[in-house]
């Protein structure tokens, strides 16, 4: 590594000078209230959802040959997971909150337990067969 | 530790301080646009607060999180408006030699040098950026842009050249 990379990697909180417009904070809690409204939607209608949800999850997982970065499907799972939460009625109770979580929660993420030294590729493919099965529960619940 | 989704009103108001400087200007480095770094910065604060995630996560394992999240997003919103102009297609395919020059760093400043870079080509700019702000490996920014280590290096050594034609010539 040249002085010059040594010099600005030592310095690379200094480089952090720009500040938001004003507002900023107020911006995001706005938007943050928005996001965290409550939704209600007839139970029917969220069950379809949900299937079609954790079908279009597991083909994404499965099929798409493209993504070779183990944490883009790492968090593509963790994204499908909230989508099922969030698809939950307000009125459906905890038990629904825990059906996912039973289904779907991994105490380590196996995204964290991989060794280092595999190949990207070989991860991504334990992790998209993995998550792909982890959500083909939540699709069995729906049929219930 | 912090554990989102069950964040009281005080805990997001400090989560946010804590980390969004830090985020906004890793976008802007990315995007070099301030309501696009502002956007991305608060999609980032946003997801890891909305997510139903139960494993918590320690602060560096929330810091390495965010700021994945935050250039991965920088990223794809550069993508996007570069769709059709070839996604750092142009310098990529520049092989020819670079002469680098001796640079010493004595007399140097923090301002000098970020100028210096965010005056570098946007494949330049980007690369330097990944690397030495934020502490990438090349396999991890390959993920992420889409493009062969190889490619990158190649980007990277043209783009610490030039970096260094500048300090030294402007």
């Amino acid at each position: 590594m040249t002085e010059l990379e040594q010099y600005i990697r030592s310095h690379a909180d200094e480089f952090d000078t720009r500040e938001p417009a004003e507002g900023h904070e107020a911006r995001f809690l706005a938007r943050l209230e928005e996001t965290q409204k409550p939704t209600r939607r007839p139970l029917r209608v969220v069950w379809g959802t949900i299937a079609l949800a954790a079908s279009l999850a597991a083909i994404f997982l499965t099929t798409r040959g493209l993504e070779k970065d183990p944490e883009a499907i790492y968090l593509a799972y963790m994204e499908q997971v909230s989508a099922l939460y969030s698809a939950c009625p307000s009125d459906a109770g905890p038990e629904w909150d825990d059906a996912i979580a039973s289904m779907t929660d991994e105490s380590i993420p196996l995204f964290q337990q991989l060794p280092e030294e595999m190949p990207a590729r070989e991860k991504a493919r334990i992790l998209k067969q993995h998550y792909a099965s982890l959500l083909s529960g939540a699709k069995q619940l729906a049929n219930q | 530790m912090v554990e989102s989704g069950k964040m009281t009103r005080q805990e997001i108001s400090a989560f946010y301080q804590e980390h969004h400087r830090r985020l906004y200007n890793t976008a802007w480095r990315i995007l070099q646009d301030s309501d696009d770094a502002e956007e991305v910065m608060q999609d980032t604060l946003l997801k890891f607060i909305n997510r139903k995630e139960a494993t918590p996560l320690s602060g560096p394992q929330i810091s390495a999180w965010l700021t994945r999240t935050c250039i991965r997003a920088s990223i794809d919103r550069l993508r996007e408006r570069h769709r059709r102009a070839g996604f750092l297609e142009l310098y990529a395919l520049d092989e020819s030699e670079v002469q680098e020059e001796e640079m010493p760093v004595a007399g140097l400043d923090v301002p000098t040098v970020q100028r210096a870079l965010e005056g570098l080509e946007e494949p330049y700019r980007l690369i330097l950026n990944l690397v030495l702000l934020e502490g990438l490996d090349y396999e991890e920014i390959s993920a992420f842009i889409g493009k062969k280590e190889t490619t990158l290096r190649s980007l990277y050594s043209r783009g610490r050249a030039k970096l260094k034609e500048r300090l030294i010539h402007d």
